[in-house]
């Protein structure tokens, strides 16, 4: 059976069978997900009692930078920001080369490959490398890897084979988002120059080209990705070393957004 | 043993959910239960290698559809993990009260060895020392905790088997 699955093509009567079966598991994988919804969501307040100090700590000194930051930014001499433009940027879709689909978790998977199953398919209109962000606060989660009718595989950014163009948004540093594995709760940006600054705190977001481009990006620009936690460079390296913490939840993830080109991607071989 | 696999059948559909939804999302000291392969294990010791295995596969069957995994994966592991499992408990576990927390915890190491193995051949991203050490521990410790339900649960339904086992023992020995 695992050879001829490995062997057959993603059309193949193995898949087919295995579709045709998950479609038919979905409904109970749902039913038995919302039923432990208020346990898993019990679990997790207690869970985050434990470092809930800290974290409120943490979140403390982020408002007190932000609102220095506001004061600095209102302080500034020049015109008055126009109000109405500013109604019709936030008002503007954000991603407007992308449909939204919202979709439940239904298995937040635990082995070596950091993967989670999603409760929609190609009969939704998913596909394969479509982009997947977390439904609280729109955040990177990572990319539908494997599509089935109902149902599809997403490869969180940790997972060791995810990659995804990023920069730093406060410095345009740009390089490379790659998952370390579950042992680890940061992911690398790698290939960054040298040359470049990077500082703790520094944002990085995906770098995906902008709309209207001859060659879209599987990933719109400006996801927020996570913060840069920890800078290394060495001699022997040729670029620096650059941990970042996904903002993401990945281990509490419960229902996810999936974006859709509106336009055909580019076909990887 | 036709009767014995037609009751596993909604037992192991019930574990495999309870581990999609409840026991794979949580995580404990680096680990995380099993409560299909600990069902599997316990309906083999309860019901016998044959059962054991055909249970295994179904079981494996299952998980992989439901998780869109390579098929057989699975099924290829707890096939092998339901067949020695009953074995153990067809021949020298069949009478000690240890029985299946033993089994149980010798189950889950070479469960975790054979997929690190499967894995490597089918060139899956893997390491063995996430998969040996860093979750194995506390991995054996779970399912072992996991073992007492579960076996209370299948040891009712799997009763009347024990029974003529024991029946079958005395014709034997008379």
């Amino acid at each position: 059976m695992i050879t001829g699955y490995f062997r057959e093509s993603e059309g193949g009567v193995l898949h087919d069978m295995q579709s045709a079966g998950a479609r038919a598991l979905e409904p109970f994988q749902i039913g038995a997900a919302r039923l432990v919804l208020p346990f898993r969501d019990a679990w997790g307040w207690f869970d985050g009692l434990i470092d809930a100090k800290s974290e409120n700590e943490k979140l403390r000194s982020q408002v007190d930078e932000y609102r220095a930051a506001l004061v600095e930014a209102r302080s500034r001499p020049g015109p008055a920001p126009d109000v109405t433009d500013a109604t019709r940027v936030a008002a503007a879709p954000r991603y407007p080369d992308f449909r939204l689909l919202a979709a439940d978790v239904i298995f937040d998977g635990m082995g070596y490959q950091q993967q989670i199953v999603i409760s929609a398919g190609s009969r939704d209109g998913v596909h394969r490398y479509d982009p997947v962000i977390a439904r609280r606060g729109k955040v990177l989660v990572g990319h539908v890897s494997k599509v089935a009718a109902s149902t599809a595989v997403v490869t969180l950014i940790t997972d060791r084979s995810s990659a995804v163009s990023a920069y730093v948004l406060e410095r345009r540093a740009k390089g490379s988002v790659r998952g370390r594995g579950p042992q680890h709760s940061t992911v690398y940006l790698d290939r960054v120059p040298k040359q470049e600054v990077v500082r703790l705190g520094d944002e990085v977001v995906t770098a995906g080209r902008l709309s209207g481009e001859n060659y879209p990006s599987f990933y719109p620009r400006g996801i927020a990705i996570g913060k840069v936690t920890a800078v290394h460079q060495s001699d022997t390296h040729t670029f620096k070393l650059v941990h970042v913490t996904p903002y993401a939840d990945l281990s509490g993830l419960d229902r996810v957004v999936v974006l859709l080109p509106r336009k055909p991607l580019p076909v990887l071989p | 043993m036709t009767a014995d696999i037609f009751k596993s059948v909604p037992l192991v559909f019930m574990a495999v959910l309870l581990q999609l939804a409840v026991f794979s999302p949580i995580e404990i000291a680096g680990g995380g239960a099993d409560v299909v392969l600990v069902a599997v294990a316990v309906i083999a010791l309860l019901a016998g290698s044959i059962v054991g295995a055909v249970t295994g596969f179904w079981a494996g069957f299952l998980l992989d559809t439901a998780t869109l995994g390579t098929l057989g994966f699975s099924s290829l592991l707890l096939t092998l993990v339901g067949y020695w499992s009953g074995r153990y408990g067809e021949t020298a576990g069949g009478d000690r009260a240890r029985a299946p927390l033993l089994a149980l915890a010798a189950v889950t190491a070479v469960y975790a060895l054979g997929g690190f193995l499967l894995s490597f051949m089918l060139g899956e991203p893997t390491s063995a020392r996430w998969m040996l050490f860093d979750t194995l521990v506390p991995q054996v410790a779970l399912n072992v905790l996991l073992t007492l339900p579960v076996y209370a649960v299948c040891r009712r339904l799997f009763a009347a088997r024990d029974r003529l086992r024991t029946a079958e023992e005395v014709e034997l020995l008379g």
